[in-house]
């Protein structure tokens, strides 16, 4: 009788220790994709290091910047996360209809720091918004956390959800942005880049000045070029190698776990679908084949559908590619407990005033949220907290 | 000749899948695209002048402005016929190979991908 029963306890541990084995606790805020292998996990502790790198003008920082090392923005409340920085970006409405960015005139991004000797030789101490702008645009440090499942995703599936002659006549017409050589764009705030790993490669070179093998100049100064001394380091100014770990480490940040929701969050959950908000805050996307095996065939929840909508007039900035000054990519929302400025502008201060902002299409859906009783409304913003 | 028509069929096979007139587009990137002198670029049309054309390329967020000399006589292939370059307009994606002398850019070659569309121009 004793063999049996201890056989029957030898046979449960072995089965929790499976379980726990083949199951092990959601990756945390920060870490990596559950299922990278122990290379890809080389990778993405050697990118870490250089996306907290702090660059100096000796290593290639500069002479324009936002700042100093990929981690001094994207830092909250780890590495890969939100920041208070808000930067600005620029473009033209031309009268014939054509949106220009300003590319020759140091737009669309415009840096607010310069380096030491760029200041000695200009007397700037940031880089000059051009004259010709018609339109100026702030935008807050979004964290990046479950990106590189965003870029998994198929074309497509996010084609999929364009209704842009809005067919359906539900007020919800999401339109794709394309880039300058046609791709299908996702990443930014106004989905102009088409993948994830040409958004980091433009971003060392914008937000930092550091030049890479994939766009080896650097940013003019308001359209002028660089004073002969100013930059000292050749470019590019960090190799292959380094860039490809930069981009690895973001590709492979897994997303944030959402909270455990009790039984008001669950019913905020069914409110924000009934009053409309997964028209565009899409619950859940598939990935399609990737080169990483922690990235196919995967859902991510990341409430976004990847494609332009109209946010009205009082949400307009500046144009990019086809999106017009009022479109503007679903935010996603995974994350967004995170998050201390809210829309692509950071002018919401709550999630409660970023529903009221929610103009154009999103009009709709925040008249249903204002008409919500004070219960309803409160679920709904603690389903919204959990993510 | 067999294999030349295995080569061809492949070819229309490849250009069945790619966007734009058959054009594969890859992922830009100024070095890649570099081979000894001669570049190309695959960007948007952001003017044209009598001999010029000013392409927007980019990397991300990154976007450069390339100034282009269209050499006297240079036509454009559109979808495999050759047109004068009035046919280009701003918005108009395009594929341009260039040779860099001393003066500049000059495009040796330059084809129309897609012209500016009813969505909106970049």
């Amino acid at each position: 009788m004793r063999a049996p029963a201890t056989a029957l306890i030898l046979l449960s541990a072995l089965n929790a220790l499976g379980a726990a084995g083949s199951c092990p606790p959601p990756p945390q805020l920060g870490d990596p994709l559950r299922g990278l292998t122990p290379d890809e996990l080389g990778r993405f502790a050697k990118g870490r290091e250089v996306f907290e790198r702090r660059f100096t003008p000796e290593t290639g920082l500069g002479p324009l910047f936002n700042g100093d090392a990929c981690g001094e923005c994207h830092e909250n409340p780890v590495g890969g996360g939100t920041g208070d920085e808000v930067e600005t970006h620029v473009a033209m409405m031309r009268s014939d209809g054509v949106c220009d960015p300003l590319a020759d005139r140091g737009g669309p991004v415009i840096q607010q720091h310069v380096t030491p000797a760029l200041q000695a030789a200009l007397g700037i101490d940031r880089e000059p918004e051009p004259a010709e702008a018609t339109a100026r645009a702030a935008r807050t440090t979004p964290d990046v956390f479950g990106f590189g499942l965003l870029d998994a995703v198929p074309d497509k599936t996010i084609l999929a959800l364009a209704d842009p002659e809005d067919r359906n006549r539900d007020g919800i017409s999401g339109r794709p942005n394309r880039f300058l050589d046609g791709r299908l764009g996702r990443f930014g705030r106004k989905a102009f880049v088409p993948t994830l790993r040409e958004f980091n490669q433009g971003a060392l070179v914008v937000e930092m000045g550091i030049t890479n093998p994939a766009v080896p100049t650097e940013e003019s100064i308001g359209g002028k070029s660089i004073p002969h001394g100013v930059d000292p380091v050749a470019e590019p100014e960090i190799d292959e190698q380094e860039m490809n770990a930069v981009d690895d480490f973001v590709r492979f940040l897994a997303p944030p776990p959402e909270l455990p929701l009790d039984h008001e969050g669950e019913r905020g959950r069914l409110i924000f679908g009934t009053i409309g908000c997964t028209s565009c805050h899409v619950p859940a996307l598939r990935t399609g084949k990737a080169a990483e095996r922690a990235l196919s065939f995967q859902t991510v929840q990341a409430y976004t559908d990847l494609l332009l909508h109209d946010m009205g007039p009082e949400r307009a900035d500046i144009c990019l590619g086809l999106a017009r000054p009022s479109e503007f990519r679903t935010e996603p929302l995974m994350g967004l407990r995170f998050v201390d400025k809210f829309m692509h502008d950071g002018k919401a201060q709550s999630v409660d005033e970023a529903i009221h902002l929610h103009g154009g299409e999103g009009a709709a859906s925040r008249r249903r949220f204002e008409r919500l009783s004070p219960e309803r409304r409160a679920a709904l913003l603690r389903f919204l907290k959990s993510l | 000749m067999r294999a030349a028509r295995t080569i061809a069929a492949i070819a229309f096979l490849i250009s069945l899948e790619a966007p734009c007139g058959g054009m594969a587009l890859a992922a830009p990137s100024e070095a890649h695209e570099e081979s000894g002198r001669t570049q190309r670029f695959t960007g948007t049309v952001r003017s044209v002048g009598t001999k010029t054309v000013d392409l927007l390329t980019g990397v991300g967020h990154a976007l450069r402005v390339r100034h282009i000399e269209l050499p006297p006589g240079l036509r454009v292939n559109v979808r495999g016929v050759a047109a004068m370059a009035p046919v280009l307009t701003p918005g108009c994606i395009v594929r341009v190979e260039v040779r860099r002398t001393r003066a500049g850019m000059v495009a040796s070659s330059i084809e129309l991908l897609q012209a500016p569309t009813k969505e909106g121009r970049p």
